[in-house]
């Protein structure tokens, strides 16, 4: 019954999400934004004349391209102004206030929020989707904490990043996650085949940790589907998730394992075959049968096993 | 050390002679009719200076080759004068096991689509006689686009195909009879992957966004041998099963203006299927198993700011898992009078989960979170649930404009139930062992992370961070029993001047995790649970790592030093006469000047040291090739041909000659 009960709500909430949409038009139409336009904007050409190299670097983005030549709406048509607000004080002043403008430095008055929303603006979907009341929304973090949008080292790369690489953006605050790169098991990250943004959506997702994905396994099964299953015999966590095995930022044993192979399987499995441990301070027989892969050297199809006979995933 | 000049070099070092014979200047930026021509081409080589032997490179070369030989990279743009269309191509080492290459085209709000290759290695030995490089290459060919045929709707795909070819490290047993036996065998990798990914997306700025799609995935183990070993009686292991899955998605998303409230919904509903060979010990096929599981994903959130300092964030979240094999007759067969293991492992599970917060902004200097999350999961056949109550708090605080503070901490109380498994109540002989399972026993945790950043001068950016976790799994008499760990680090980065950008950062995490076994073994003394007589297991984990750039420009706009270097070091002691401790260390240095000959010509030099270094009893433990190729080896201490890998050091200089458009 729930099967159905909470997706059927979830679908009738999807469905007035819909409808409601269509009830409310545009917030504002185009006439009203084409006649704001006329009050308090100052126009590109005062802009330039004082902040002349950003509006160079701005020219050269994507953003700067469509914004200056091409606008495709009456907001866009603003400039500078779309983003930064009405400047007519500002020029009037001679630069020296900024009434009504949206400012993005660190220093800025205007409230994160507000300077979030003007990016949202234009760039609510796709996977910035469910960036309200996501992790990094929740802390507060702006859109310019990570993304450049006149000039800045990663100005140039995709997404326009603060930073040249998507490792030091996420390393401003992620050290640990970041620098487990270099431990003994890890992803191809500092080899430069993958990055943070392989597995994760710093804008916002449904599941923990922004992984891309239902869950966690959904994410993994993305490269290793060989593990997806599913199969005559499996192992429950394995397909509840892969993190109760494996650490995915960098691990000092093979394989990304959260412990060493011997060891990690008795934080579930405690009556064991007569292995390394000690008893009574002397060492245990067979410590050559559990060296390196440990259990897995005989429980090899750990992951799950389609054979009659593999029931303990020894075949 | 030996060094040897290579062709490629002698190629590299004509060049440059050539270069600077040429005029300077030439062609600002290259004009082809409508369009413009801009970005670089990179030619060079590398080479290996006392290069180590073979058999020791495996972890340095576990993913990417070393750069060595003929190099190349390009990255070339042409964009029609009115800056709307473009198109680009990227390449880098073509020819090499980590070549990559990249086409993309788009016109700027229309449409954009993409095209790449890439591979690179698994090295996962190197040590073996038989076979001194087992690996598998890994090839990736992905294609992604999107086309805006309005202004508010987008029609989007993606489809990500990954083959893997190669040989893996295996093992088999040859039971029943003498199940603790092992032996080694090289086991072929030849499978398939296939993400496809479609759907479309309605955006009406500032109200409403909605997105429906549908992901196809395939994995096809193209390999023949469902076996690991052939003919060798009770030695068939089967490979990796052939399997597929679909997600079909609706996502949306609403601003209610008014309310000032954004509202988010997603639904997903997903059917995996697997229907490749079952076979037994023996090699048999003994049929297609026909197998199902399905998933249910169902996200609702909501924020809301009806007063400006306050934001309140809401979010319910539910996952069901289905198991719909439970029927099946093959299952049934295989299983045979086991059943209570068919239900503990072919079982179905709801995970669920609450969350609300508050955001609180005081003034425009400090701001104070709290939030409370629950999560349930509950799994059929009474194979246990987990009920978990977390609070939560957090301050983010800027007290004056050069120092800014976040803290938070978290608390989990996690209460489980029926997380013992496979206790045979009437304690007769048995081989099923008692399971803990720690994911879902009872649980107090305490999570607490604080980062500090540091303006004190204009140039100058320091950070300090702490971070820690205290897990105790509490209430379960045998396996995990607390799981604790810290971790604390500081960066500085100086530009004592505009040509010079320095960066120092170094970081300690430490781990500990204790674990408490019984000491009795399967088969001599089953059925005794209780007490804590059982051997205490403790391992502990520290690293240290430390990291150094340096970016200076040596004469402007002419010669440039950039170079970076880090060192990382673990030690895990196992608090064990017969485990000794685990050492293990990574270095690596990259050093590059380029010198800038006029607007279109660089060229460059390069240095690249790498070292790793693992304890001397663990290269003798698991590093020991096998006797004969794919034989069991005389002495099984080997492992496994896989996972740990000899000391190495590498020195490699690279050069390149760059032109630019």
């Amino acid at each position: 019954m729930r099967r159905i009960l909470i997706p059927a709500l979830t679908l009738v909430y999807l469905g007035v999400i819909f409808l409601l949409c269509f009830s409310k038009g545009p917030a504002k139409g185009e006439d009203e934004k084409a006649e704001r336009a006329k009050e308090g904007y100052t126009g590109v050409e005062s802009c330039q004349t004082c902040h002349f190299q950003v509006y160079e670097q701005l020219t050269k983005t994507t953003m700067g391209t469509l914004f200056l030549k091409h606008p495709p709406t009456a907001d866009e048509k603003l400039g500078c102004e779309t983003c930064h607000g009405p400047g007519t004080d500002h020029v009037d002043s001679g630069g020296k206030t900024f009434e009504g403008m949206v400012r993005f430095t660190k220093e800025s008055p205007t409230p994160i929020s507000v300077r979030n929303d003007v990016c949202l603006n234009c760039h609510q979907k796709r996977e910035r989707l469910f960036w309200a009341g996501s992790a990094h929304e929740t802390e507060g973090l702006a859109c310019t904490s990570c993304h450049a949008v006149h000039t800045g080292p990663g100005i140039t790369v995709r997404a326009q990043l603060a930073n040249i690489t998507v490792g030091d953006t996420c390393l401003t605050c992620h050290k640990e996650q970041v620098r487990a790169e270099l431990q003994f098991s890890h992803h191809p990250l500092r080899e430069g085949k993958m990055d943070c943004a392989s597995c994760h959506n710093p804008h916002g997702t449904t599941s923990a940790k922004l992984v891309k994905g239902l869950s966690n396994k959904e994410l993994c099964f993305n490269c290793h589907a060989q593990y997806r299953g599913p199969f005559v015999f499996q192992h429950p966590p394995v397909i509840e998730d892969c993190f109760n095995c494996h650490k995915p930022h960098g691990s000092a044993y093979p394989s990304l394992l959260k412990s060493p192979p011997i060891r990690l399987c008795r934080e579930c499995h405690i009556t064991y075959h007569n292995v390394n441990f000690t008893v009574g301070g002397q060492p245990q027989t067979r410590v050559n049968m559990m060296a390196g892969g440990g259990c897995i050297n005989c429980h090899r199809s750990i992951h799950g096993s389609n054979n009659v006979n593999g029931n303990l995933f020894s075949r | 050390m030996k060094v040897k000049i290579k062709r490629e070099f002698l190629v590299f070092f004509l060049a440059v002679m050539f270069i600077t014979l040429t005029c300077r200047g030439g062609i600002a930026e290259m004009d082809a009719g409508n369009y413009t021509l801009g970005g670089y081409i990179s030619l060079g080589g590398g080479f290996l200076a006392d290069p180590p032997l073979h058999r020791n490179a495996g972890f340095l070369e576990k993913y990417i080759p070393f750069p060595e030989g003929f190099l190349a990279e390009t990255d070339l743009s042409l964009k029609s004068k009115d800056g709307l269309e473009y198109y680009r191509f990227w390449m880098s080492h073509p020819g090499l096991r980590d070549q990559d290459f990249l086409l993309q085209a788009g016109k700027l709000g229309v449409y954009h689509s993409e095209i790449e290759y890439d591979s690179l290695q698994h090295l996962y030995s190197t040590v073996n006689p038989f076979d001194t490089s087992i690996r598998t290459l890994v090839q990736r060919l992905r294609f992604s686009g999107y086309y805006n045929p309005t202004l508010n709707i987008t029609l989007f795909a993606e489809n990500d195909f990954l083959k893997r070819t190669g040989s893996q490290p295996g093992t088999y047993i040859t039971g029943p009879g003498n199940p603790l036996n092992f032996f080694t065998y090289i086991r072929p990798i030849d499978d398939k992957q296939n993400d496809l990914k479609v759907g479309v997306e309605y955006d009406q700025p500032v109200v409403f966004q909605g997105r429906v799609s549908y992901h196809f995935s395939n994995f096809d183990n193209e390999n023949d041998l469902v076996l690991g070993r052939q003919n060798t009686t009770n030695s068939f292991v089967a490979l990796p099963p052939s399997n597929k899955a679909n997600y079909v998605t609706g996502e949306g998303s609403l601003n209610l203006l008014a309310y000032k409230t954004r509202l988010t919904g997603s639904f997903s509903y997903g059917w995996l299927s697997e229907n490749d060979l079952v076979i037994d010990r023996n090699g048999v096929t003994i049929g297609d198993p026909g197998l199902d599981d399905s998933t249910v994903n169902a996200n609702i959130s909501g924020v809301t700011r009806l007063w400006p300092p306050l934001t309140l964030r809401y979010s319910y979240n539910y996952y069901d898992f289905s198991n719909d094999s439970t029927m099946n007759q093959l299952l049934e067969t295989a299983f045979g009078e086991n059943q209570a293991l068919f239900k503990a492992e072919h079982y179905s599970y709801l995970r669920q989960g609450v969350n609300l917060g508050a955001d609180y902004k005081v003034n425009q200097k400090m701001a104070f979170t709290v939030g409370y999350s629950w999560k349930g999961v509950s799994r059929k056949h009474e194979l246990g649930s987990t009920s978990s109550h977390s609070p939560q708090t957090g301050l983010r605080w800027s007290p004056t404009n050069w120092l800014s503070l976040n803290a938070n901490y978290a608390f989990t109380d996690r209460e489980g139930h029926n997380n013992v498994a496979f206790v045979n109540p009437t304690g007769e002989a048995t081989q099923v062992p008692l399971t803990y399972k720690f994911y879902a026993g009872n649980l107090i945790r305490n999570n607490a992370n604080f980062i500090a950043e540091v303006y004190p001068l204009n140039n100058v950016t320091f950070s300090l961070n702490f971070s820690i976790y205290n897990d105790n799994f509490t209430d379960s008499d045998f396996g995990i029993q607390r799981d604790r760990g810290w971790s604390a680090g500081a960066d500085v980065s100086w530009s004592p001047h505009d040509r010079v950008a320095l960066s120092l950062g170094y970081d300690h995490q430490q781990l500990r995790v204790k674990q408490l076994a019984a000491t009795f073994l399967i088969n001599d003394e089953p059925g005794l649970v209780g007490g804590d007589e059982g051997p205490t297991l403790i391992t502990s984990d520290s690293f240290d790592t430390v990291v150094a750039r340096a970016d200076i420009k040596l004469i402007p706009n002419k010669l440039s030093l950039k170079t970076s270097a880090s060192y990382s070091h673990s030690t895990s002691d196992f608090h064990n006469p017969v485990m000794p401790n685990l050492n293990e260390s990574y270095a690596d240095v990259d050093t590059w000047f380029n010198y800038r000959f006029n607007d279109h010509w660089d060229v460059g030099a390069g240095y690249i040291f790498q070292m790793f270094r693992i304890s001397s009893a663990y290269e003798r433990l698991f590093l020991r090739g096998i006797t004969a190729a794919g034989a069991p080896g005389n002495d099984q201490s080997l492992n496994t041909l896989g996972g740990f890998y000899p000391d190495a050091t590498a020195h490699v200089v690279q050069g390149f000659l760059q032109y630019r458009f």
